[in-house]
């Protein structure tokens, strides 16, 4: 797992031998936490948000999460989001 | 006659194979200080990765036979050891348990399986294996370490960290020797969360090869919070053998596998019940439904321990019964599941886990 801060990339390379990129826009568009997708039925906050700030795209921390995904941290402070392998593995590598 | 070197006595060792690990035991760096003197004397230390290795003599005698049968070899002597490895070879250790080798969660998808109690005699029969052992409560509505193993101080604070109780050769911190064992904890689920969190990271649990979490049941705040904080080297999930028990059984195994922790196995307690008065075997709850149900979930079945009074007595009096009647049926079953564990952890071992680094 590489952080590239002066890209805003994040470089992933899988145990089956893939690699995939990953630009901070795209984490943070995909963010899986209750208040950006919403909860009990109710509309989160990306689903009304037309576009974001620059600080909210910009990745600042990674962190493991357990044995099964990660946190991503953003130069906002937004950081409430944990990225299963699974759902990163989904998303497309640019 | 001339003696063989060393090259040669590792390739005669190289033909014992780990079962557990499938390979073979030089290329493991199991056999070290190999001395190989002029009169044909061959000595070295056989590493094993747990004290508790279920095929320690086995590997004995088969290092004797190796090496017994090259030509030129007068004396073959093993001195037979063990070096628990760091779950995942992680370096640097874990920042939440950092002189802790291996994690491993006891759990159950419901409650009265009697998970507590195949926690503390895991914890005792891989003390008494000669490894060194913490047993962490995290049952913070249902403490039962306390009552099991006949501990209720209050821990001692060096340092601003508590200092974990001392029994039977074990490390061990409760909720219950905090807030008193007979005083219920009404808690919402974020204050569970911290309660676990602080009884990781601010006791000092100092080094250990195992730290056996005892888990409440179900899948709840406690056990997430424990998956998240800490990598686990794997779970071991208790049920008995009727089905409804193994319904839920399966249920704490998906959420541990969605949370990519190794399921280590399922232990089958109550297995069987042994008439005190005629001496014959009862099946109460039917015959082989965890050994079925592991084979169907693709986990390893780790054994049966007996529905059997001693073990009920001397879980009441506080004492693990592999320590308190260490030559009873009861007392064997347990070493045997927990033998079977320390080899599936050893496994775990040679894993690893995804690095993150920052650019």
């Amino acid at each position: 797992m590489d952080l590239v801060r002066a890209d805003n990339l994040v470089e992933i390379a899988w145990e089956d031998g893939a690699r995939t990129r990953h630009p901070g826009a795209q984490l943070r568009w995909a963010c899986p936490c209750a208040e950006c997708r919403g909860e009990g039925g109710g509309a989160g906050r990306l689903d009304t948000a037309s576009n974001l700030p620059e600080e909210e795209l910009q990745v600042t921390d990674v962190s493991l999460v357990g044995q099964y995904g990660l946190q991503i941290g953003f130069a906002s402070g937004h950081a409430t989001g944990i990225y299963t392998f699974r759902h990163l593995r989904t998303l497309p590598s640019i | 006659m001339p003696v063989p070197s060393q090259q040669q006595v590792l390739e005669s060792l190289a033909t014992i194979v780990d079962p557990d690990l499938g390979r073979d035991v030089v290329s493991l760096g199991m056999i070290k200080d190999l001395r190989v003197s002029d009169r044909g004397e061959v000595a070295f230390t056989f590493e094993l990765t747990t004290p508790a290795c279920p095929v320690r003599d086995r590997f004995k005698g088969q290092a004797e036979a190796a090496v017994g049968s090259l030509p030129g070899v007068s004396r073959v002597d093993v001195r037979m050891t063990a070096n628990v490895r760091p779950g995942f070879m992680r370096q640097p250790a874990s920042e939440t348990l950092p002189g802790v080798k291996q994690t491993i969660a006891v759990a159950s998808g419901k409650g009265g399986v009697g998970k507590s109690t195949v926690a503390v005699n895991l914890a005792a029969a891989l003390q008494q294996s000669g490894a060194s052992v913490g047993l962490l409560d995290a049952d913070i509505y249902g403490p039962s370490v306390p009552g099991l193993t006949g501990t209720s101080q209050q821990p001692r604070v060096v340092d601003q960290k508590l200092v974990p109780l001392e029994a039977y050769g074990l490390r061990l911190m409760s909720i219950g020797f905090l807030g008193g064992a007979d005083k219920a904890m009404i808690w919402r689920g974020p204050m569970v969360s911290r309660a676990i969190q602080q009884m990781m990271s601010d006791v000092r649990w100092g080094e250990l090869d195992y730290l056996v979490m005892d888990l409440p049941p179900g899948t709840g705040d406690a056990s997430l919070t424990i998956a998240q904080s800490v990598p686990l080297t794997g779970v071991v999930i208790v049920a008995t053998p009727q089905d409804l028990a193994l319904d839920i059984a399966v249920k704490a195994l998906q959420m541990f596998r969605s949370l990519n922790v190794t399921p280590l196995g399922l232990v089958e307690n109550m297995s069987w019940f042994v008439c005190p008065e005629c001496g014959h075997e009862h099946h109460v709850f039917g015959h082989g439904g965890a050994e079925r149900a592991a084979q169907r979930l693709g986990v390893p079945f780790l054994g049966g321990i007996p529905l059997a009074e001693d073990v009920r007595v001397e879980a009441d009096a506080g004492a693990p019964i592999v320590a308190s009647r260490p030559d009873s049926a009861s007392a064997r079953a347990f070493r045997d599941v927990a033998s079977q564990i320390a080899a599936r952890t050893s496994i775990q071992s040679f894993r690893r886990l995804p690095v993150i680094n920052v650019r």
